[in-house]
């Protein structure tokens, strides 16, 4: 019972992670399950639901389907409404009931494949796991089934690896990154996987480097480089500070832009600079946004906290892997934190002795619709406005 | 790596002969992992001189995600790679989920490339029941299935559905059926009743294993026939087994 949640939502979960990141691009999703789980991830874990819907499907798994196992039930459905929609490519996706019953996803998406021809990928995802593993699955198999090889990439080219709205919202968010791009003379290849076709995703290869916006996205940026030559650098331009960072990191080819030694001028050190922080939030957006901190409010005591995938290579030596709503209660509650931001679910487990400030910056993936729609920008100068707030 | 699934019966002799064919490949010179997936976790007893190991899944149940290959693998006869993949209690729970999980964390903990094994034997409960049994002859696992029978109704009825079981994955471009091991109980014209039930699934008897005393003897040692009696005439007929076996597989690169 140590990993119940009892004033936190459950947290989007790993078929809503595969169905994000496969959203905008052309295919037929379907999760195998009873309806609670495609609600879900269409009701709460997916804003583009309401006003763009794409092919998203359950399959109506029913007690006798999982008693007796009937893929054929399921193959029938998928061919019949991908001969009607024709899909670019076709994913089956588990959620906890298949879980249990073992079904086959990749063999069941073998066969989908061999009967209608179209190109079809199988998930074992169960609910079990956040929505970040779901996303690093379907890149993984995105990269594997469609990058096509090219040994000459195109200069100045770049692709952006972990953009879904689960992470940076529907807002402007992934439009002012590609400006800033832009505007410092480099061309967006490929985004994975907001804004891009299939097509887009197929070429990814042609570019020169790669830019990992979220924990998802590391998993990939590494698969490139090893098949694909393809160095990558890690991190989100929140703050004019991180803007200058990543461009310089992408002029180096460095891998992390939290490393670059930052050209920013800084406001005068004040009372502020000794405060302890806590980030609660995906690893990246947060490793960035406490470089930020560092660079333009001399802040040096910040720390990190994740409920989803903290990867040791680019964590801190304090930064907490989380792993219940428990643990964060209890580390609360020793009030060693002066300001603490993160999703505005989180200021409920403030205990109400402490003084911490909190800044609230909402996470589609924890509070889902509560906030998506004025889920703020982080990049660049906008951020400034959240911390203003 | 060659990756073979055994079948059979329960009680028909698969972890013995599972056990002796393993021996019998590291006579030869191979590298070879053993996996009982069986909630009873007594495929490697006879490599193990009788010794218990933890199961995967009661190692699970101990550390959680702490768990480390060599809580799950031990080393037995010979550098035989022993691991029992375990169930739940008795009664309750969910065993073919049980391999299922197994499965998952030893492709988690990344055992086939640590160890390198060349060969692993997957040794499966009885019957293909549900989904968790069916695991073995999946993709990315055993690319041969071998199923153990005797002339006996009940064993070559089980046979058949296991033929069934593999032939309905077909289309997936899963395991395919290597052929039947006869393990005699010395039933009247069981040869040729073996014979028969294989033409009728389409495969072919590999090899007739004859019974001999020195099976149970070796084993109330908690050894194999080819450990405690390696000149006797049964470790000679499992040595041919294992031969027959390189043969009828291929070694798959990864």
């Amino acid at each position: 019972m140590r990993k119940l949640c009892i004033k936190l939502p459950p947290f989007a979960p790993d078929y809503s992670g595969v169905c994000s990141a496969l959203y905008e691009l052309g295919g037929m999703s379907v999760i195998h399950d009873a309806s609670g789980c495609t609600g879900n991830y269409t009701g709460f874990d997916e804003p583009r639901w309401y006003d763009n819907q794409k092919f998203v499907f359950c399959s109506g798994l029913r007690e006798l389907d999982a008693v007796l196992g009937d893929d054929q039930k399921l193959i029938h459905k998928v061919m019949m409404a991908a001969e009607d929609l024709k899909p670019e490519f076709i994913t089956v996706l588990g959620s906890p009931v298949p879980m249990i019953i073992g079904s086959d996803f990749t063999g069941i998406a073998t066969e989908i494949e061999n009967m209608t021809n179209i190109p079809s990928l199988g998930f074992g995802t169960t609910g079990l796991n956040y929505y970040d593993m779901g996303i690093s699955q379907a890149y993984m198999q995105l990269a594997k089934r469609f990058v096509k090889a090219c040994e000459v990439k195109e200069e100045k080219t770049v692709n952006i690896l972990g953009a879904t709205p689960l992470d940076f919202s529907v807002n402007e968010n992934i439009t002012d990154l590609i400006a800033l791009l832009e505007r410092n003379g480099y061309k967006v290849n490929a985004s994975w996987s907001m804004h891009s076709t299939l097509e887009a995703i197929k070429e990814t290869a042609k570019a020169e480097m790669n830019i990992v916006i979220s924990v998802a996205g590391l998993e990939l940026a590494r698969y490139l480089e090893k098949h694909h030559q393809m160095p990558y650098v890690v991190g989100v331009p929140v703050g004019k500070s991180g803007e200058t960072r990543l461009i310089e990191a992408l002029k180096a080819g460095q891998r992390a832009a939290n490393e670059v030694t930052n050209q920013v001028e800084v406001e005068e050190e004040t009372s502020d600079t000794q405060k302890r922080v806590l980030i609660i939030g995906e690893q990246v957006l947060s490793n960035s946004l406490r470089a930020y901190l560092k660079d333009e409010h001399h802040m040096e005591n910040v720390d990190v906290a994740t409920f989803f995938k903290l990867d040791k290579e680019i964590a801190g030596q304090e930064d907490i892997d989380l792993n219940s709503e428990l643990q964060l209660i209890k580390l609360l509650k020793l009030d060693t934190y002066d300001v603490i931001i993160g999703d505005p679910l989180f200021k409920q487990l403030i205990p109400s002795y402490s003084k911490a400030e909190f800044i609230g910056l909402p996470h589609v993936a924890v509070s889902s619709r509560l906030y998506w729609h004025n889920s703020p920008r982080v990049m660049g100068e906008h951020i400034d406005e959240v911390m203003k707030k | 790596m060659r990756k073979i699934a055994i079948y059979g019966k329960g009680g028909i002799g698969k972890s013995t002969t599972t056990s002796n064919l393993t021996a019998a490949l590291i006579a030869k010179g191979y590298k070879v992992m053993q996996i009982g997936c069986d909630p009873k976790a007594d495929s490697t007893t006879n490599l193990l001189a009788g010794e218990k190991l933890v199961t995967v899944l009661d190692a699970i149940k101990e550390k959680g995600n702490d768990v480390e290959l060599e809580d799950i693998v031990k080393v037995g006869y010979n550098g035989a790679l022993c691991v029992e993949a375990g169930g739940p209690t008795p009664g309750i729970g969910c065993a073919g989920r049980g391999i299922i999980t197994a499965f998952e964390k030893l492709e988690e903990l990344d055992a086939y490339e640590i160890y390198k094994p060349d060969i692993v034997i997957y040794d499966v409960l009885g019957d293909v029941v549900c989904g968790g049994f069916a695991m073995p002859i999946r993709g990315g696992y055993a690319h041969d299935v071998f199923i153990v029978s005797s002339g006996e109704m009940m064993a070559l009825y089980a046979a058949s559905n296991i033929s069934s079981a593999i032939k309905n994955f077909g289309s997936r471009g899963y395991a395919k059926l290597g052929g039947i091991i006869l393990n005699s109980r010395n039933v009247e014209n069981e040869e040729e009743i073996v014979n028969k039930a294989a033409e009728e699934i389409g495969t072919t008897v590999v090899k007739k294993l004859p019974r001999d005393g020195h099976v149970q003897l070796a084993e109330a040692q908690g050894k194999t026939v080819v450990d405690a009696y390696p000149e006797s005439e049964m470790a000679k007929h499992y040595l041919e087994l294992a031969e027959i076996i390189l043969e009828a597989t291929q070694d798959e690169e990864e």
